[in-house]
C-alpha cells in the first residue's frame, strides 16, 4: 500500500515549549488512522503543520508524494481540514459558506454547486441549507463543520476532535459519514480525539500522542494486546474448588479465582472452603482472565452446562486505549 | 482574491453595526453638528482656544441684543471680539491690521423683537485666506441662526399666552401638543427665513471679485466624510481577528491560496466601502441636506480630481487598515484603542473644525495625520472649487502615507 502521508520528525517549538516534539509517522492511503492524545498533547499543532496552517520549526512531511514545505500548493489540494473549532462564518447559510470554501479550492460554477449538494447530502443538512450559521443547533454546525472540509473532495481528510460537545444522535451521524466517506470513497482520514472509544470504533491504527510525542503507533488490536487479555466476572448461584480447577483448566482461560462477596457485613471471611452459608445461597462472583474473552466466555458456559450451574451475571472488561495509555504513561487520557 | 472579498462584503452587509457606522451615523452627525448648533456648539471651540480668531465689531445698534450677540461670537463661537467706532474698523482693514470686522446694524434690537424683519449683519473681510473668512462666517452665522430661533420660538410662545389669556375656556393641558407642531413650525422657518442673515462683503482693493457663497455643509461635510471614512480602518482589522477567533483563517491558510492574495482579498472590502461611503455622503450632502433646511454640497468644479482625492483617500484608509491589522491583536486593541486612536487623528487632522480656525501648531501637528491631506484636498474642491493642480500635494502626501503604512504592516503582519 502506498503511503499518502510520511510525517517525518515534526517539530513546533514556542519559545522553550516543544508543542511536538518530533513525531514521524505514516498513514496508508485509505486508511483511518487516529491521533489519541490528552488536551494540550500537541495533537492540533501536528494537524497544523501537515496542513500548512504553522510551519514547522524542523522537520517534514510528504503528503501525496509532495513535500509539505516545497509543494505547498499541491498538498494543499489532497488536504481536507475539518478544525477542531467551528471555523464557519456564522452570519451567512451553511450554502454559502461552503460555496466559499468551494471556490477558495479553484471550484467554480456547475462543478462547485454540485459538489456544494453533494456534501449537504453527506452530512444530511439539505433542507437546512440556506439558514444561517448561527441558527443551527450544536450538531449540525458540527456537520457543516465536517462538509465544509470536503467540498474540494480530499484524498486525505483531517479530523480535528470533531465531535466536541456533540449529541448523541449528531455524534453518530457523524461516525458514520467517516466510515462512509473512507468505505466508499475510499478517503484517507486523519482522526485526533481523546476519546478513545471514538478511535477504537473507527481507527485501523493509532498514534498515541503525549507532550508532543508519539509514544505508541500500532493497529488498536496490537495496542491492547500489549496489556494481555481481558477479564470476565461471572456470578454463579454456587462454586466449588473442583468447579474452579476446571474452569482455570479450560484452554482460553488463564486463570480463575473466587472474589469476594459483594455485601460480607455479617459474614465476615472464613478461608476459601465455605462460601455459602446454608440457607443463604448468595450468588458467588468469579473472575476469569484469559486472552480473548470470547472464547473464554464459550468454553466456560459449556463448562457450566455440564455441571448444571446456572450463571446470574456476566461482566467482560476489555482492556482499552484508555487502559493502554495508563499502563504507558501512568495518567489518564482526560481529567 | 475576489471570492474573500465578496464573501467579507456579504459578511459586512449582513452586519447591522458595521453599516450604520459607516452610513449612517456620518449623516447624524453632520446633521446635528451642522444643522443646530453650527459651527459653534460643536465641541472644537471649547476644546482648544488659546488663540481665538479676532473679530472687530462694529456695534452701531448698542442696545441688548448686540450685546446679546457680541457675547455669544465670544463664547460660542471662540471669537475674540474688539468693538471699534465703524471709521476706525474700517481704516484697519484697508490696512490689514484686522482681518474682519462685522457690522451690527442701528436698530438691530429693534427689528429681532419685532420678529418680521429680516436684519442682516454684514461681514467685511479683508484677507486672502478664504479659509479664515469662511470659518469666522460660518461661526457668526453659527450664533445669529441660534439667536433666531431663539427670538423666533420665545415669539410663537407669547403668541400662545395670547390665545390663552383671548380665550379662558383654552385647555392648558393640550398646550404642549399646540406648542410643538407651533415650535417645529417656527424652526423650519427660521431655517428658511432666519431673522438674521449675515452677509459678506470684501474691499474691492482685494480683487478677489469670485462670491462663492460658502456654507457650514461644505465645511462639515468634507471633514466628517474624511473622519469616518478612516473610521472604516478598522473593518479588516476586525475582520481578520474574527477570521482568527472563529478558526475559519486556518481553513483559509490550509487552502491553496497565496498569502498575498488572501492578504488583498481581506482589504478589497475596506476599499470598496470607503468608495460607496464618499458616494453616499456626498450623495447626501447634495440631495438629503437641502431638504431638511441646511444647504445643499456643492461638488467643485473638477469632477477627475474629486475622484481621484476619493481613490487615494480609499487607498490610504484600506493601507492604514493592514497596518491596524497587524498591530492590534485583540478586540479591544482594535475597537477601543485603534477607534480612539483614528478620533484623535480625525481631531488634529482637521475633521471636526478647520484647523484654520485654530492655530499654527495645531495646524503643523495635523500635518502628520493622513486626515489633514484628505481634509484639506476636499476643501480645496468642494469649498473653494480649485482643480487638479491644488490637490497635488495632497495626492502625493496620500499615497505616501498608503505606501508607509502597507509596507509596514504587510511587515509586522502575521499569518498564524
Ligand atoms: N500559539 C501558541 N503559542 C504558544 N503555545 C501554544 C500555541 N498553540 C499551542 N500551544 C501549546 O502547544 C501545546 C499543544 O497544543 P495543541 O493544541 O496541539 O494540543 P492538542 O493535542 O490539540 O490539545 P486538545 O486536545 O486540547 O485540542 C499546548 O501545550 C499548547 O499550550
Ligand atoms: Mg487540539
Amino acid at each position: 500500500m502506498p503511503h499518502i502521508l510520511e510525517a517525518d520528525k515534526l517539530v513546533k517549538k514556542y519559545g522553550d515549549l516543544a508543542a511536538v516534539d518530533g513525531i514521524s509517522f505514516d498513514v496508508e492511503e485509505g486508511e483511518v488512522f487516529g491521533l489519541l492524545g490528552p488536551n494540550g498533547a500537541g495533537k492540533t499543532t501536528t494537524i497544523s503543520m501537515l496542513t500548512g496552517v504553522l510551519e514547522p520549526t524542523s522537520g517534514t512531511a510528504r503528503i501525496g508524494g509532495h513535500d509539505i514545505l516545497t509543494e505547498p500548493k499541491a498538498v494543499k489540494q489532497i488536504n481536507g481540514l475539518v478544525p477542531q473549532d467551528l471555523a464557519l462564518y456564522p452570519t451567512l447559510s451553511a450554502r454559502t459558506n461552503l460555496q466559499f470554501f468551494g471556490r477558495i479550492y479553484g471550484l467554480r460554477g456547475k462543478a462547485l454547486s454540485e459538489r456544494v449538494e453533494d456534501v449537504l447530502r453527506v452530512v444530511a443538512l439539505t433542507e437546512r441549507a440556506n439558514d444561517p450559521i448561527e441558527k443551527y443547533s450544536g450538531g449540525m454546525k458540527r456537520r457543516i463543520n465536517i462538509a465544509a472540509g470536503l467540498v474540494h473532495q480530499p484524498r486525505l481528510l483531517f479530523l480535528d476532535e470533531p465531535t466536541v460537545g456533540v449529541d448523541p444522535q449528531s455524534r453518530n451521524h457523524i461516525f458514520e459519514s467517516v466510515l462512509q466517506l473512507n468505505r466508499d470513497r475510499g478517503m484517507s482520514i486523519i482522526y485526533t480525539s481523546h476519546y478513545m472509544e471514538e478511535v477504537e470504533l473507527l481507527c485501523n491504527r493509532v498514534a498515541i500522542v503525549d507532550q508532543g510525542r508519539i509514544i505508541a503507533m500500532d493497529t488498536i488490536r496490537n495496542l491492547i494486546g500489549m496489556l494481555g487479555g481481558g477479564v470476565i466476572q461471572i456470578g454463579l448461584e454456587r462454586v466449588d474448588d473442583e468447579m474452579l480447577a476446571a474452569i482455570s483448566a479450560l484452554p482460553a482461560v488463564t486463570g480463575a479465582s473466587r472474589v469476594a462477596p459483594p455485601a460480607p457485613a455479617t459474614a465476615p471471611e472464613e478461608g476459601p472452603a465455605v462460601l455459602a452459608p446454608p440457607g443463604a445461597p448468595e450468588p458467588t462472583l468469579v473472575k476469569i482472565e484469559s486472552k480473548r474473552s470470547q472464547d473464554a466466555l464459550v468454553q466456560v458456559i459449556g463448562c457450566l452446562n455440564e455441571r448444571d450451574v446456572a450463571f446470574t451475571s456476566i461482566e467482560i472488561f476489555e482492556p482499552n486505549l484508555e487502559s493502554v495509555f495508563l499502563h504507558l504513561t501512568g495518567k489518564k487520557l482526560r481529567e | 482574491m475576489l471570492s474573500i472579498a465578496w464573501k467579507d462584503l456579504l459578511i459586512l452587509f449582513k452586519d447591522r453595526n458595521s453599516l450604520v457606522g459607516a452610513f449612517l451615523l456620518p449623516i447624524v452627525f453632520i446633521i446635528v453638528f451642522l444643522g443646530v448648533s453650527g459651527l459653534s456648539g460643536g465641541g472644537g471651540g471649547e476644546s482648544a482656544d488659546p488663540e481665538k480668531v479676532p473679530l472687530a465689531v462694529v456695534d452701531n445698534d448698542g442696545r441688548d441684543a448686540a450685546a446679546t450677540l457680541r457675547a455669544n461670537l465670544e463664547a460660542r463661537a471662540g471669537l475674540a471680539i474688539t468693538v471699534y467706532p465703524e471709521a476706525e474698523a474700517m481704516a484697519k482693514l484697508e490696512a490689514q491690521e484686522v482681518t474682519h470686522v462685522l457690522v451690527i446694524p442701528a436698530g438691530f434690537t429693534a427689528d429681532l423683537a419685532a420678529g418680521n424683519v429680516t436684519t442682516t449683519l454684514v461681514l467685511k473681510t479683508n484677507t486672502l485666506d478664504r479659509g479664515r473668512s469662511e470659518a469666522v462666517l460660518m461661526a457668526v452665522e453659527g450664533v445669529t441662526r441660534n439667536m433666531s430661533l431663539e427670538r423666533q420660538i420665545v415669539a410663537s410662545l407669547e403668541a400662545l399666552a395670547r390665545m390663552q389669556a383671548a380665550n379662558p375656556s383654552f385647555d392648558p393641558s393640550t398646550s404642549a401638543e399646540l406648542a410643538i407642531p407651533i415650535a417645529q413650525r417656527q424652526f423650519q422657518e427660521s431655517q428658511g427665513r432666519p431673522l438674521v442673515s449675515v452677509t459678506q462683503a470684501q474691499p474691492a482693493s482685494l480683487g478677489q471679485k469670485e462670491n462663492v457663497e460658502i456654507s457650514g455643509v461644505q465645511i462639515g461635510v468634507p471633514g466628517f466624510a474624511v473622519l469616518f471614512i478612516f473610521l472604516t480602518a478598522q473593518i479588516t482589522a476586525r475582520s481578520i481577528h474574527d477570521e482568527k477567533k472563529t478558526g475559519t483563517f486556518r481553513r483559509l491558510l490550509a487552502a491553496p491560496v497565496g498569502k498575498w492574495p488572501m492578504l488583498v482579498g481581506k482589504l478589497i472590502p475596506n476599499f470598496v466601502v470607503v468608495l460607496l461611503q464618499a458616494v453616499f455622503l456626498f450623495a447626501t450632502g447634495m440631495f438629503v441636506l437641502p431638504l431638511i433646511g441646511l444647504d445643499s454640497l456643492g461638488l467643485g468644479n473638477d469632477p477627475a480630481a474629486l475622484v481621484l482625492l476619493v481613490l487615494a483617500t480609499a487607498l490610504c484608509c484600506t493601507c492604514l487598515g493592514i497596518l491596524i491589522a497587524a498591530i492590534a491583536r485583540t478586540e479591544a486593541q482594535i475597537g477601543g484603542i485603534a477607534g480612539l486612536v483614528l478620533w484623535v487623528l480625525a481631531f488634529l487632522g482637521g475633521s471636526f473644525i478647520p484647523l484654520f480656525l485654530i492655530n499654527e501648531s495645531m495646524a503643523t501637528i495635523g500635518q502628520v495625520t493622513p486626515h489633514f491631506w484628505a481634509v484639506t484636498g476636499f476643501y480645496d474642491l468642494l469649498t473653494r472649487g480649485l482643480g487638479m493642480a491644488s490637490i497635488v500635494d495632497s495626492l502625493a502626501a496620500l499615497l505616501g502615507f498608503s505606501a508607509v503604512f502597507f509596507i509596514v504592516g504587510a511587515w509586522r503582519f502575521e499569518f498564524d
